[in-house]
């Protein structure tokens, strides 16, 4: 092209370089003409330097003009896939999108929404991918053609009781393609080149939204605060050792206006007893009412008046029935298994209690060692401690140094010490996973300061274990896998409930702003050329005319 | 190198017989005794037609003394004398200048237009009594017509008289003087455009002489300048024509420019007017709009019947 536009100029130069076009005249009186000849060559190009007319250095400009834009022209045909580039929609549907705000729910605001905002831009669209999201991030349609197809796409779907994960939408931002100059943006599978992102959802626009990557990018919060009432949490206390539930503390929340004094919680027990009580400690928007189940089954919890937002109304528990600690006891002394209530459960333990480290497997267990000799008279003396360590809660290092504990034999990897002596003699250790301790021994009898630390260190080291196994929650939260809820499978994910939220939107939706400075501002150059060139044009025709006519 | 100029016979006079008689006869009704004639020079005499009534004079044959007249005359003193008229011919004489330069515009030759303005005149005149002759003002050659207004004769005539030469003849002055008798009448139909001064004042003497014998010459000019640089309108041109010898005449026409030849074509018509005049000379002027493409006979419709001297041409009666 550039070859094209040099020849061009050539041209030009040589034009002006041939005399100028006489147009024959024909004269009766052509004879008196005679002493009025424009005198020059007779040739029709003249081999001398251009004539220096203002139309010939507006015509050369121009063309240079034009000639400066070539290199461009490429970054124009990027320009021209960009400008119709593809939009992707990620819509929210998790549960807060069924809030009920202005007489509608929020997923039929964000319908609205998004079509008000892709309507008018279809034209500069070339095609639509779209995902929704709630605690995953689904493909809806890979090529949608139409803005009308876009709209009936995203208003056949329905929110799900389930939370939202913004981090998904945070990581499907970052890996949009920031498309080359050269490269355009990237197709996606189905065939639509994405170019922007349109995300409507009813969470307030994160920070880094306002980043220069999400340039182009559009947030849009169709929330509206609307009054709501209902759990946030539900907060078991539970026996450390027995993992009895002792309490449940029911946590309730009020957003959007909604008077907190006129919410109640019923509370339904397994005998079938419905008890009704004010929700009346408040820590700001947040008030508790704490149950204390009497007997294990299912409890159910009912907000009243709910509000807008209804998946955090009720709850339901399992309150599992507590039963006995059940031990491995390998050690010949049994009268503290008796005196702690203990059941003896080879197969299925709780705890196992070994009076050897080589019996140690992966089960949790207690393994003990050489036990107390106490000294009336000398000490040994603590060197270090893991004073984190829940096995030395309540240790009087005092009695400790005088209680006459012995040495552990080499331990497994795995264990940290937590009270050692001189020598460094492990007196108790602990491993975390699997989990296990060393402790001197059983607690001994009597009543005297060494007894009661070796209950202590005995005690320690077994409520340490136990209140780390495993127990059954009382309740689960709906997941992708089961979105709806079902028994104690509630719908109570973090925040759905916050009706009362600030909207905030983020962005400038310009489907044709690419991503990249570097792209923006090649693409900015050649139409000033061009309409440079134009104007010249313009100007240099207008010269010639009133030339003409002079 | 090419010259321009319209080879082609010319067309006929777009005027019917009868219109030309309608114009003789309107013309002899409506301006006898106001408008001083050329076209026939009366003289009282002794014809059967009368003329008018004077007062006596010493010498009157007393036979002409109309008693009846003389009787209701306010002067009771005084006889009057019934006077008639004495007709002669008049010899008419029209030159035609077939120039290349009279082949112009193109659109409405000059050329065309003397002819036509030849043939109205030697119908006219012929149909009045007079003797009519055409002469050619390059070669000289003189075509006699007689008095007949024959208009098909009148035609023929001028097509063999425009044919275009290829080389023109020398001027060939001659003949004309044997065919241009005292008293008579010459008409000139030319624009002027000599290539050679020389020319126009060897042209200008002849007019100068013919008036000395009491001919009362015409010249009509024929000036087509405002049509023709219209036409080419301004700029770089090659101009082309005759009389143009070089090989190309390249020039910018501006306005000032072709004032400044105009000026010099002005220039040789005063001069020649200077060098023709002798007290029986009249120059009339046919002028062309200024129009891409006008109508050649609405030319000769607006000069031939809008002219004094041409009313001054066809009246019948009068005295110059």
């Amino acid at each position: 092209m550039t070859y094209v536009f040099g020849a061009f100029a050539a041209a030009l130069v040589v034009i002006y370089m041939a005399r100028p076009n006489f147009r024959r005249a024909v004269l009766s009186a052509a004879l008196f003409f005679r002493d009025d000849p424009v005198l020059g060559s007779t040739n029709r190009i003249a081999w001398s330097t251009p004539r220096p007319t203002p139309l010939f250095y507006m015509q050369l400009s121009m063309l240079l003009l034009l000639l400066l834009a070539v290199p461009h022209w490429p970054a124009a045909a990027v320009m021209d896939r960009s400008a119709r580039t593809g939009v992707r929609v990620l819509v929210d549907r998790s549960a807060s999108m069924s809030t009920q705000q202005n007489g509608g729910k929020r997923f039929d605001a964000a319908v609205a929404a998004l079509r008000s905002m892709v309507t008018p831009q279809q034209s500069s669209i070339a095609c639509f991918t779209v995902s929704a999201f709630d605690l995953e991030l689904t493909t809806i349609a890979d090529n949608v053609a139409s803005a009308g197809e876009l709209v009936h796409l995203v208003s056949r779907l329905q929110p799900r009781p389930l939370g939202t994960e913004l981090s998904l939408v945070e990581r499907a931002l970052a890996e949009t393609p920031a498309p080359s100059r050269a490269e355009g943006p990237r197709a996606a599978p189905g065939g639509c080149a994405v170019g922007a992102t349109i995300v409507v959802t009813d969470m307030p626009a994160p920070p880094w939204m306002d980043g220069p990557a999400s340039r182009g990018d559009v947030w849009i919060d169709v929330s509206q605060p609307a009054p709501n009432a209902g759990i946030v949490d539900l907060v078991d206390t539970r026996d450390r050792v027995s993992g009895a539930v002792q309490r449940v503390r029911v946590v309730v929340g009020t957003f959007g206006g909604m008077a907190a004094s006129n919410v109640t919680l019923s509370v339904s027990s397994p005998d079938g007893a419905v008890r009704t009580q004010p929700v009346d400690v408040w820590d700001g928007p947040t008030g508790s009412v704490d149950v204390t189940p009497l007997r294990p089954g299912r409890y159910t919890f009912h907000v009243n008046p709910g509000g807008a937002y209804r998946y955090d109304d009720e709850a339901a528990i399992d309150v599992p029935a507590a039963g006995p600690v059940r031990v491995d006891w390998r050690v010949a002394r049994r009268e503290w298994l008796t005196r702690l209530g203990w059941t003896e459960d080879r197969d299925n333990p709780d705890l196992r209690v070994l009076p050897s480290i080589d019996m140690l497997d992966s089960r949790p267990a207690i393994v003990l060692g050489s036990g107390y000799v106490p000294r009336a008279g000398s000490a040994q003396p603590v060197t270090t401690f893991l004073e984190t360590s829940p096995l030395v809660t309540g240790l009087n290092f005092d009695v400790a140094e005088r209680s006459g504990m012995k040495g552990a034999p080499a331990l497994p990897p795995g264990f940290n010490a937590v009270l050692s002596g001189p020598e460094n003699a492990v007196w108790i250790a602990e491993r975390a996973a699997p989990v296990a301790a060393f402790v001197p021994g059983l607690p001994l009898d009597g009543d005297d300061n060494v007894a009661r630390l070796s209950s202590t260190v005995f005690l320690n080291a077994a409520r340490w274990i136990l209140e780390r196994r495993p127990r059954p929650p009382l309740f689960t939260l709906t997941s992708a896998d089961q979105p709806e809820p079902s028994g104690t499978r509630i719908a109570l994910h973090p925040g759905e409930g916050n009706t009362g939220r600030t909207p905030r939107s983020a962005g400038v939706f310009d489907p044709r702003v690419p991503r990249g400075r570097q792209t923006e501002r090649r693409l900015a150059l050649w139409p000033w050329l061009v309409g440079a060139a134009a104007l010249v044009f313009l100007a240099e025709r207008g010269l010639a005319l009133m030339r003409g006519a002079s | 190198m090419t010259r321009s100029g319209n080879g082609a016979t010319p067309e006929a006079l777009p005027l019917a017989s009868s219109q030309l008689d309608r114009y003789r006869l309107r013309l002899r009704q409506r301006d006898r005794g106001t408008v001083a004639g050329a076209h026939l020079i009366r003289q009282r005499g002794q014809s059967l037609e009368f003329r008018e009534f004077r007062p006596y004079l010493p010498g009157d044959d007393i036979r002409h003394v109309d008693w009846r007249a003389s009787a209701r005359h306010h002067r009771r003193d005084e006889l009057v004398v019934r006077t008639f008229e004495h007709e002669v011919q008049t010899r008419v004489v029209i030159s035609i200048d077939t120039r290349l330069t009279m082949r112009l515009p193109e659109v409405a030759p000059k050329l065309q237009l003397a002819c036509w303005f030849a043939e109205a005149m030697s119908y006219i005149a012929g149909r009045s009594g007079d003797s009519v002759a055409l002469h050619a003002l390059g070669s000289g050659h003189v075509i006699e017509l007689g008095s007949s207004g024959d208009r098909w004769r009148i035609r023929r005539a001028l097509q063999r008289m425009c044919v275009p030469k290829a080389t023109p003849a020398a001027a060939n002055w001659g003949s004309l003087e044997r065919a241009l008798p005292p008293g008579s009448v010459w008409l000139v139909l030319t624009d002027l455009y000599f290539a050679d001064e020389a020319d126009v004042m060897s042209l200008a003497a002849r007019v100068r002489n013919a008036q000395a014998g009491s001919r009362w010459v015409v010249v009509v000019d024929f000036d087509s300048w405002a049509c023709e640089t219209h036409r080419v309108g301004h700029g770089l041109r090659r101009l082309d024509g005759p009389g143009v010898s070089v090989p190309e005449l390249r020039v910018r026409l501006s306005a000032d420019l072709l004032d400044e030849v105009k000026g010099r074509i002005d220039d040789r018509k005063r001069r020649f007017d200077r060098a023709a005049a002798a007290g029986g000379y009249d120059r009339l002027r046919w002028t062309w709009p200024a129009e891409a493409d006008p109508a050649a006979a609405a030319i000769f419709r607006e000069h031939f019947f809008g002219q004094e001297i041409v009313r001054r041409l066809v009246m019948p009666d009068g005295a110059r």
